[in-house]
Parts: structure tokens; C-alpha cells; sequence
């Protein structure tokens, strides 16, 4: 199973403590140079962290080396319109994307697309969403 | 009727400035405070300083009420977003989005927004519009010859439509080499009348 990240937020580590041992690799693309981050998994065998100078760029790449995704920038309305891109290229169940906006939330939420936020990631059954 | 914009800029602040002088009321929003001064200053204290998709924010600017939400940033993001939960606050609110770029089109069609205008688009016909209204054009000087090669084009309200070309009345140095349609269909039969749109290609003497 091969995982793509989109973007470095408070959601990103959780993420992937829960996900990187059922993965065979995961990528993270982000825009921006957190070297924090970047220093915590360059160790990591199956994490690559790739650097993009924009993610919209970028979406056939991460469509064709990924078999689910998550979209989780710093902006809902960077995550929002991600995720309509890239919903015309894959089939939404194997896309999550995070919307901290709590309107926003439950709007996407009742139009049955996988949103996520950081209170409902904790109840979220990851391994088995990015299995099915 | 009660028109929400987000995105202050040129082209809005004009708008804005239209529907005005016809009696509509406008609200703006836009999260920069100077441009939102601005606006206040010069057309009244009809901007909210705020992130245009916020619910809160668009519901204090009066969602519910409004007639038409207009999505006009220059970050299409943003615009796709603020027109979504439009939307979702007002169903019978007529959203128009202002397109930035032409790659992102495909996602605002798939949505249900009720217009879709790209920049590229009113620059263009705003262009053509211009050129077009130019009745009389120089497209070649050949200096040798002393000769220039003009366009006269017809348009859609020239005093010329429905002349021929001998009632034109040009001038003894001026030939007329074809009348070009709007189909395109190449004439050159100057009996026949001219019609709207269609340019006459002339060929003119630059000696007395």
C-alpha cells in the first residue's frame, strides 16, 4: 500500500504514527521547508519527504504513485480545492482530505466526501480506510 | 437588488461603482484592511473585513438576503470555496465566479455554480471590442510602391451596410481588392451590398 501525503500540518504526524507500519512507503509532498520535520523522519526507510513548488502541479504525479491520499495543508480552502481536483482523476474513497472550519466540515461532510479534522482523525479507523 | 462581492480590486471596485449609480446595494468582503478602507472611503462603509468563506462572515454580510454572490479573487481557491458556502447558506442566491486560471476550470464546472467568467475572457473580447470599433485600419505600408493596404470593416451599425461599393463614394486613389464576410466567404463583386460585419480589403494610393 502506497500512501501520499499532501502537505505538513498537526495532522501529519499523527497520520503517520498511525499508518506507517501497515504501509509499504509513504511520500509527503509539501510546499514549504520544515526542517524539523524533514530532520524527525529522514531516517525512515519507507518515509520520503518531496519537496514541490505547487501541489496542483504535481497531481497526475501523486495520482499515478499513490493508492490513497491525504490532503492535509495548513488551508482549508487549499485542501478543499485540492481535493475537487483531484476527485476528477481518482475515486473519492481513496482520498481523505482535512477541513478545520467546522461549517465547512459538516457541509462536505453531508455531501458524503471523506473529510477529516484533527477531533474525528482520533476515532478514525485509518487502517482499515486505506485498505478497503 | 442586493449584491455580495469578495474580492476588492479594479474591476469589482467598478462594478461595485455600476450597480450602485442603478440603485442595487453592494457589500464587499475581503480580509485586506486597506483595500477594505478604501472602498469605504471612496464608495461608503459597504465592506467587511473578513475571510470571504467564512460562514460567520458572509451571514454578517447579509448571505441570506442577497441576490447575487460574485467570487472575484484573484486566488481561484478562495473563490471556489466562498462560492460553495454561498451556496450552502442561500440556495437561491445566483453565484458568478470570476476564473483566474483556465487549467481550474473544470472543477468550478462540476460544482453548481450559476456562471463561470474568465479574466482571459473580458480581456479579450474587451480587445476585440476595440479593435473591431476601429472602422478604418492600416495592415500593410508598402513604402516602394507608395500603396497602403487598409481594412474598412462594416461592423454591426456602419452607415455603409446595405451600400454597394461603387455608392461608397472612395476616393479616385483608393481600389477596392475584396469584401470579406463574417464567414469568412471572399467576394469580388462590388455590386453586392455590404453586409454587417463584413471588411472590405482596399488597396490606396499614397500619391495625389
Amino acid at each position: 500500500m502506497k500512501i501520499s501525503i499532501i502537505g505538513i500540518s498537526n495532522l501529519t504526524k499523527i497520520i503517520i504514527n498511525k499508518i506507517e507500519n501497515h504501509c509499504e512507503s509513504i511520500k509527503i509532498f509539501t510546499i514549504k521547508d520544515d526542517f524539523d520535520f524533514i530532520n524527525e523522519y529522514k531516517n525512515k526507510n519507507n518515509i520520503k519527504i518531496i519537496s514541490v513548488e505547487n501541489y496542483l502541479e504535481k497531481l497526475e504525479f501523486i495520482k499515478s504513485e499513490s493508492d490513497f491520499i491525504f490532503i492535509i495543508t495548513d488551508k482549508d480552502s487549499s485542501n478543499s480545492f485540492l481535493f475537487h481536483k483531484i476527485k476528477l482523476l481518482v475515486e473519492i474513497s481513496k482520498v481523505q482530505f482535512l477541513i478545520k472550519n467546522s461549517y465547512l466540515f459538516n457541509l462536505y461532510r453531508n455531501k458524503k466526501y471523506s473529510v477529516i479534522n484533527e477531533s474525528s482523525i482520533e476515532d478514525n479507523d485509518l487502517i482499515n480506510i486505506i485498505r478497503s | 437588488m442586493y449584491i455580495i462581492i469578495s474580492g476588492m480590486n479594479n474591476l469589482t471596485f467598478a462594478l461595485a461603482k455600476k450597480f450602485i449609480s442603478q440603485g442595487d446595494e453592494v457589500t464587499f468582503i475581503d480580509s485586506d484592511e486597506a483595500k477594505s478602507k478604501n472602498i469605504d472611503k471612496t464608495l461608503g462603509f459597504i465592506s467587511i473585513l473578513g475571510n470571504s468563506y467564512n460562514n460567520q462572515t458572509q451571514v454578517e454580510a447579509g448571505i441570506e438576503r442577497a441576490q447575487f454572490f460574485i467570487a472575484a479573487n484573484i486566488d481561484d481557491e478562495i473563490n471556489f470555496i466562498g462560492a460553495q458556502v454561498a451556496k450552502s447558506l442561500n440556495q437561491d442566491i445566483k453565484t458568478i465566479i470570476l476564473l483566474n486560471n483556465i487549467s481550474n476550470k473544470e472543477i468550478f464546472m462540476d460544482d453548481e455554480f450559476d456562471q463561470i467568467i474568465e479574466y482571459d475572457e473580458i480581456i479579450s473580447s474587451k480587445i476585440n471590442s476595440y479593435i473591431t470599433s476601429q472602422s478604418d485600419m492600416n495592415i500593410y505600408t508598402d513604402n516602394d510602391n507608395y500603396t497602403e493596404i487598409r481594412i474598412l470593416s462594416a461592423g454591426t451599425d456602419s452607415q455603409i451596410i446595405g451600400k454597394s461599393i461603387n455608392e461608397l463614394n472612395l476616393s479616385k486613389n483608393t481600389k477596392t481588392i475584396a469584401i470579406i464576410s463574417s464567414s469568412g466567404n471572399i467576394s469580388h463583386n462590388f455590386s453586392d451590398t455590404i453586409n454587417p460585419l463584413d471588411k472590405i480589403l482596399l488597396q490606396v494610393s499614397m500619391n495625389n
